[in-house]
């Protein structure tokens, strides 16, 4: 026999429903969203009749705070139909399926929503019950919905066996442990996580795994909300030290900053990446190598003050994104400096620009001064203006001068907005 | 003058520009400019608005365009032109870039054209670049070749080495090559300043275009964007200073622009002349050919008929447009030979020769229409003749031969210019801005109503309502851009039906561009540009009536045996007018709409003048100048006749006194105020442009003046002034209106005498008119015709006539099932007529196109119940057997052509709710009983009265009426009224639901099928509403048409 679980009400709580019924029965199958199959064969004398396993079942979910519809019947099928159709529990006895399931309407077929144009070519028909369908003379069925259709006049007969299709959990790497006694210092807590990550690289080595993303979650004395860090790895990751490590280094750089009383550490498993190196092609450093480099250089001078530097593309001055880096694919940066800016001189860019004192004449600077020169200009070359992100708050518009003191041959601009002058760079 | 600017782009750059021609002009103008030239990439069209806005001002618009040379990376090259020839060989370099190959040798176009070397997109920039910008030999290298090949195609005199700033290092690198090269080749420099918008502050509006033309956001288009605001047109003596340094680049602007005597006053456009025979000119052949369409016209054939001729005639002469008026005649004269129905509508229908040529269909003698209202020596402006023709195939014949006629190069349709609106801009604008899906779509719902209005309170709280703040400065932003792209053109459309023709090659006055449609092409100017430089224009429009008009006369000529001529209907037949005064009009030309039927009753048309108001009434015009009611209630008799002044009785004496048609109102202008036919004319060019209100202040002000100089003041000079400027944007000529009751006419007495072969047209016309096909059908049945539903054994691809002992009746077309393709359709017909079907499984065999889903629609229509005429089965016995004969056996059993048989269907038949669901799913219609009479009985429980029994309801008094909503209207001019038609089985009754009713009960009215509606009866003058007070959904078990919802 067969039992059905039908929640239409709790799709949401489904792994819940599992949960349950895989406490009565090893031999279950996830049917649908709403609905869970359990062989109940051989359950008879641990619970008792099917009657009292059905109530058993229901009482359990009731205290789990569902509501479900359950059947009983002789194959998967007909108890969920049944379950989907009837609500409370229904025992169908053997040889009684389609007298007790004529009445049920079509939609209610468990391959209907797989199959909507059969369900469509039914409603045509006029054939709005398995009491209707199952009327129907199944050689001319067949050869209008063809094997599809003696599957469906079975079901509407209540008379289709078929094997149930086993359930199998998911994977899911988690490991966990509350403490008696909290954490106050770094060094233990790096103790208990190495301990950790360790078992969960075991468990993904048995499975021939990797770990491509590590979330660490701290449950804290106060305050109640737990820390969390996250470790997103270039490739997936198979030495458990190195990731503790990472998980040391951030945690130096951002402590808990409470008495820490329970550890969760989670990965998201991925296939492990196997490369074949070049004979003639330079060894880079090894990945998870490098990520442990940068994240100690990372921890010395800022996690904002590391990665690749790329070219903002905009006409403003001097605007650059730390973006990490792409050490293993050929570097190629998104923006390109302007082709053609084949200048054959260079210019030494002070940063941040040095606030100049400037003095014009007609509109052209004649005399400037700052903290490395001063005098009055001989030759100045501008202006050269530039604007934009004018729809934004960071709206810049500014006025450049190549100028000529006596010492130097300097670029200076005024920055429009407030006024003030700037010298930007020295020309060599 | 230092200074003039020879380098310039408007938005009809297509998001290469910010400013309308007609902004650089004002800003050029006010500059002191003394001319400028519009160059804008790949086209003129913007010139013909930059020429006449510089007419008005007095500015020399020399015309130009940037030609974007293929193989040169995208250079582009500014050519500007000098002479007529220039100008023809700048269109026709043109036209054969859209047309053709893209590589194009620019030599045989070079002549009379000046070629600027051209700014950061130019050959030159872009060959130094090529070589490299500072110091490099190879930049200079490449340049002086790029410049040489310039000079060996153009000739020396002819190339000029362009210079702008633009205040960027880079581009002054390349000036200093620039300039080095143009001293070692001999050539002469000229400063430009490339301008794309004419004030600074609308640099922010080319960004936004630079980003929707790439595809990108503000903040995602980096240095695709300007760097800076500096391509202004900016003033001579900024341009003197910032090129003081050479000073004969500035000089040789002003050189330049001397040199170029080119203008779009000297276009060189002519009408085609039309070929006749030796001995015989345009005007002789035009005389004869009037003469004989007189004779037969005017029967008498008087001497104030031959006067009116006469006089036209020798306008015409005088004019030159003999060409023009037998070339529309040899385009209905290949309409007639061809059997394609045309009629000419709008002001033609003034013209005595229009109307023997049998171009239009209203006697203008007979009607004492106004001449001078379609052509007058006074005012200088061409004619304007449009042609209805029937829509679809025939209207496109006609189309085909006017291109074959006079060469894909000699005639083209007018653009039409599609610009940025409410909705457009702001959905652009706000994808540019990054604002995300769910807030566009917000924005874009409000778009609606903010565009007449300015920034103010009202618009902040509307923007408030939808959780937008408009002090914010994003949305702030977003307003003031979408404010900023109003108007500006966005592309090129293809007018719905304008053609101009030229003699000798068209794309040698305007290019041409291909259209979507093939075998088409398009010129760069739209109608009003067109009608600004003088070509003359011939619509071809498409009308559905015309085409169900023609489909009518042909199906009564093939199942009556008569040949209906639309020119010799019997004129008016009363019973025609009594349907007509019933408001009986549905699928009538122009009086089927709610409205016009609420005004017949009261109207009481009979005889033809009386359509012609009919039709000119419904209009927002006299709505809104609240002329309907004095007219009615004058009509009726319950007011007298009187008249503002009595100097306007004459003009105003046939219409009770109250000005319909926009001819009365010109003469009112030109007797009341003294207008000359001009000043008329202008007020009427007024009347077409929508907030064109600064230029209506103007009118009023010369009108008021006017009329107190005649006298005519006080309430009597008011009501003047508010009939005219009531007209501004919905004027009604009279001529027009009169073509349009002659088909309202033709319509009318083709329904009433000929219901069957109307029907059948109608319906094969759809989608047009006011009514769903559902109601359609309805109605015919209610008059009496029969119609037949969908059998394979009978119906063809479009809906046909049957003679049977019933009469003639109309069958239903295949074109009606839903999802049946018409090459499967067609396909059955073709086999049909090989011979006849034996059975479902013949029908799929034999007719491999019919895929499985169309078997199954045509067996759940009952299409499939009569294959076997012997023992007709039902249609779930047919979708038995169809679900069998879809499944193929295979070639081995199919070529035996046996069928398997087997017993009857275990399938119940359908019930009569089952059988009017699948009509209605698969068809849209039902041809047996209407939804409602199956619930009859319990809205007879519930008091409610059939549509057709309102009429012995006395008014005032309270009732309920229920049916299929099928239209809701809430017209702009109704304040916020929706008027909803219930259709039952008897017939449509009408429901007015006041603006707090709606409010209340908006859901139930938008989303419901079937209503019921409560509410006080107003029956007066037979026209019948119910005044809304309570309204409900009511459950009819059957699926309905969807509703036609006019706003």
């Amino acid at each position: 026999m067969y039992a059905s679980i039908h929640t239409p009400d709790f799709p949401s709580s489904h792994a819940a429903v599992l949960d349950c019924a895989s406490a009565f029965s090893p031999r279950l199958e996830d049917t649908a969203d709403n609905t869970v199959v359990l062989d109940l064969d051989g359950l008879e004398r641990l619970f008792g009749s099917t009657t009292v396993i059905a109530e058993q079942l229901k009482r359990q979910l009731l205290n789990l705070g569902f509501t479900a519809n359950i059947a009983i019947a002789a194959n998967p099928d007909a108890a969920v139909c049944a379950s989907r159709g009837f609500t409370g529990i229904t025992i169908i006895e053997t040889s009684t399926e389609a007298r007790r399931l004529k009445d049920l309407p079509v939609h209610l077929l468990p391959d209907a929503e797989a199959e909507p144009e059969a369900l469509d070519t039914l409603r045509r028909w006029g054939i709005h019950t398995f009491g209707d369908l199952a009327r129907l003379p199944v050689k001319s069925l067949s050869s209008r919905l063809g094997q599809y259709g003696v599957r469906l006049h079975r079901l509407a007969r209540g008379c289709a066996m078929r094997p149930l299709k086993p359930h199998m959990p998911s994977l899911h790497f988690e490991e966990s442990v509350d403490l008696d006694d909290a954490i106050v210092l770094l060094e233990p807590l790096t103790f208990v996580i190495n301990r950790l990550t360790d078992t969960l690289f075991h468990r993904l080595q048995f499975r021939g795994l990797a770990a491509l993303e590590m979330h660490l979650q701290l449950k804290r004395e106060r305050p109640h909300e737990p820390f969390s860090l996250s470790l997103r790895l270039p490739m997936p990751a198979q030495n458990p030290r190195i990731v503790a490590r990472l998980f040391a280094l951030e945690l130096d750089a951002h402590p808990p900053e409470a008495p820490v009383i329970g550890i969760r550490l989670e990965a998201t498993p991925s296939k492990p990446r196997v490369i074949q190196n070049g004979l003639f092609v330079p060894l880079y450093p090894e990945p998870e190598k490098l990520e442990l480099t940068l994240a100690r250089i990372a921890a010395i001078v800022g996690r904002g003050n590391i990665g690749s530097p790329e070219l903002h593309d905009t006409h403003a001055r001097g605007r650059f994104l730390m973006t990490r880096m792409k050490y293993w694919k050929n570097l190629k940066a998104p923006v390109t400096p302007e082709q053609n800016a084949q200048t054959t001189i260079a210019l030494r860019l002070l940063r941040p620009a040095a606030e100049a004192t400037v003095r014009l004449q007609n509109g052209i600077p004649v005399w400037m001064a700052f903290g490395l020169a001063h005098g009055p200009i001989t030759t100045a070359s501008g202006p050269w203006t530039s604007s934009g992100d004018w729809w934004n708050s960071q709206s810049w518009t500014r006025q450049e001068w190549d100028v000529e003191l006596r010492s130097a041959v300097l670029r200076i601009y005024q920055n429009m907005a407030t006024g003030r002058w700037y010298a930007e760079g020295i020309y060599d | 003058m230092k200074y003039i600017e020879l380098h310039a782009a408007s938005a009809f750059s297509f998001l290469r520009g910010a400013s309308n021609p007609e902004n650089l002009i004002a800003v050029c103008h006010d500059f002191g400019m003394p001319a400028m030239a519009l160059v804008d990439r790949d086209g003129v069209y913007g010139s013909a608005r930059f020429h006449h806005a510089a007419k008005k001002t007095k500015v020399t618009a020399h015309v130009g365009a940037e030609y974007s040379m293929a193989g040169e990376s995208g250079a582009v090259l500014p050519l500007l032109a000098e002479t007529r020839e220039g100008y023809r060989n700048l269109c026709r370099l043109i036209t054969q870039m859209h047309m053709e190959a893209p590589a194009i040798d620019l030599t045989p176009y070079a002549k009379g054209l000046v070629c600027l070397t051209g700014g950061g997109h130019g050959p030159l920039t872009q060959a130094i670049r090529r070589g490299g910008i500072y110091g490099g030999h190879e930049g200079m290298k490449e340049g002086r070749k790029a410049a040489e090949h310039l000079v060996q195609i153009f000739g020396r005199d002819h190339v000029y080495v362009e210079l702008q700033r633009h205040f960027d290092r880079e581009e002054e690198a390349i000036n200093q090559c620039a300039v080095e090269i143009a001293r070692s080749l001999h050539l002469p420099l000229v400063a430009t300043n490339g301008v794309q918008y004419a004030q600074p502050s609308e640099r922010e509006i080319l960004d936004v275009f630079t980003c929707i033309r790439n595809h990108r956001t503000l903040d995602t288009a980096g240095r695709l964007l300007a760097r800076n605001a500096e391509r202004h047109l900016k003033t001579p003596d900024e341009m003197t200073r910032i090129f003081s340094d050479l000073p004969e680049a500035i000089a040789n602007t002003v050189e330049l622009s001397s040199r170029l005597q080119f203008t779009l006053e000297d276009l060189g456009y002519q009408f085609p002349r039309y070929p006749v025979d030796d001995g015989e000119t345009m005007i002789s052949f035009l005389r004869k050919r009037v003469d004989e369409g007189a004779r037969r016209a005017y029967r008498p054939y008087t001497e104030k008929h031959r006067k009116q001729i006469a006089r036209e005639l020798s306008l015409i002469e005088k004019l030159a447009l003999e060409g023009y008026f037998l070339i529309v005649w040899d385009i209905v004269e290949f309409c007639r030979r061809n059997h394609i129905l045309v009629q000419g509508r709008g002001s033609a229908a003034n013209s005595a020769v229009c109307y023997v040529l049998g171009i239009t269909a209203v006697d203008p003698i007979g009607m004492d229409l106004l001449f001078e209202r379609f052509l007058s020596e006074e005012r200088g402006e061409w004619p304007d003749i449009d042609l209805d023709l029937p829509s679809g195939d025939q209207r496109e014949r006609a189309i085909q031969y006017v291109y074959q006629r006079y060469g894909s190069r000699g005639a083209a349709m007018t653009a039409n210019v599609i610009t940025y609106r409410g909705r457009s801009a702001s959905r652009e604008v706000g994808k540019v801005l990054g604002f995300d899906a769910p807030d566009l779509d917000r924005l874009s719902k409000l778009a609606g109503r903010w565009e007449y209005q300015d920034a103010s309170d009202t618009l902040a709280a509307t923007f408030a309502q939808s959780g937008f703040d408009i002090a914010q400065p994003r949305i702030r932003k977003f307003l003031d851009l979408c404010m900023g792209i109003q108007d500006l053109p966005r592309h090129l459309g293809q007018h719905s039906g304008g053609m101009i023709v030229c003699q000798g090659q068209l794309d040698s006055v305007v290019p041409l561009e291909p259209a979507t449609m093939p075998g088409r092409t398009v010129v760069q100017w739209d109608k009003d540009d067109c009608a600004d430089m003088k070509i003359i224009k011939v619509d071809l429009l498409g009308l559905g009536m015309m085409a169900v008009l023609e489909d009518t006369i042909q199906l009564i000529h093939d199942h009556h045996g008569e040949d209906v001529d639309l020119a010799h209907l019997p004129q008016d037949d009363q019973e025609t007018y009594k349907v007509i005064r019933k408001a009986d009009t549905v699928g009538m030309f122009q009086i089927e709409s709610r409205a016009q039927m609420s005004c017949l009753p009261r109207m009481q048309p009979d005889h033809f003048y009386d359509l012609v108001v009919q039709v000119a009434i419904i209009r927002p015009g006299p709505i809104v100048g609240k002329m309907v009611h004095p007219y009615l209630k004058r009509r009726q008799k319950r007011e007298g006749v009187s008249y503002p002044h009595s100097m306007l009785q004459p003009v105003l004496e046939r219409t009770l006194g109250v000005p319909l048609f926009q001819e009365q109102l010109l003469r009112m202008a030109m007797i009341a105020a003294g207008f000359s036919g001009g000043e008329a004319e202008e007020l009427r060019r007024a009347f077409g442009f929508k907030r064109a209100e600064r230029r209506m202040k103007e009118i009023e002000t010369r009108l008021r003046s006017g009329m107190n100089a005649n006298g005519i003041v006080g309430s009597a000079q008011d009501e003047i002034v508010h009939s005219i400027t009531s007209f501004a944007l919905y004027g009604f000529p009279e001529s027009h209106a009169a073509s349009f009751a002659l088909l309202a006419y033709a319509s009318a007495y083709l329904k009433c005498h000929y219901l069957a072969a109307f029907t059948a047209a109608i319906l094969n016309n759809q989608p047009m008119g006011f009514y769903s096909p559902a109601t359609l059908v309805k109605d015919a049945q209610r008059h009496g015709l029969k119609v037949r539903p969908i059998d394979v054994t009978r119906s063809d691809w479009p809906c046909t006539l049957e003679s049977d002992d019933a009469g003639i009746t109309v069958r239903m077309g295949l074109c009606y099932v839903r999802g049946l393709r018409k090459a499967a359709g067609t396909a059955l017909v073709e086999a049909r007529h090989a011979g006849p079907f034996t059975s479902i499984e013949d029908l799929a065999r034999r007719v491999r196109e019919l895929q499985k889903s169309e078997l199954v629609v045509l067996a759940e229509i009952g299409a499939l119940n009569f294959l076997d005429a012997s023992d007709p089965t039902h249609r779930r016995d047919a979708l038995w057997q169809v679900e069998r004969a879809s499944r193929r056996t295979g070639p081995l059993l199919e070529e035996s052509g046996v069928d398997e048989r087997e017993g009857d269907s275990p399938l119940d038949v359908m019930t009569s709710e089952e059988r009017l669901i699948a009509d209605f799913n698969n068809t849209g219609m039902t041809v047996g009983p209407h939804p409602m009479a199956y619930c009859r009985d319990a809205m007879k429980q519930r008091g409610v009265v059939r549509a057709a029994d309102l009429a012995g309801i006395p008014n005032g008094r309270i009732v309920r009426i229920a049916g299929c909503v099928i239209t809701r209207q809430r017209p702009g001019t109704a304040k916020g009224f929706v008027f909803l038609s219930l259709e039952d089985e008897t017939g449509i009754a009408n429901a007015i639901v006041t603006p707090d009713v709606f409010e209340k009960n908006r859901t139930v009215i938008v989303q419901s099928q079937f209503l019921f509606v409560e509410g006080r009866i107003q029956n007066i003058d037979n026209v019948i509403h119910v005044k809304a007070a309570r309204m409900q959904q009511i459950a009819v078990p059957h699926p309905a048409p969807p509703a036609r919802n006019f706003h």
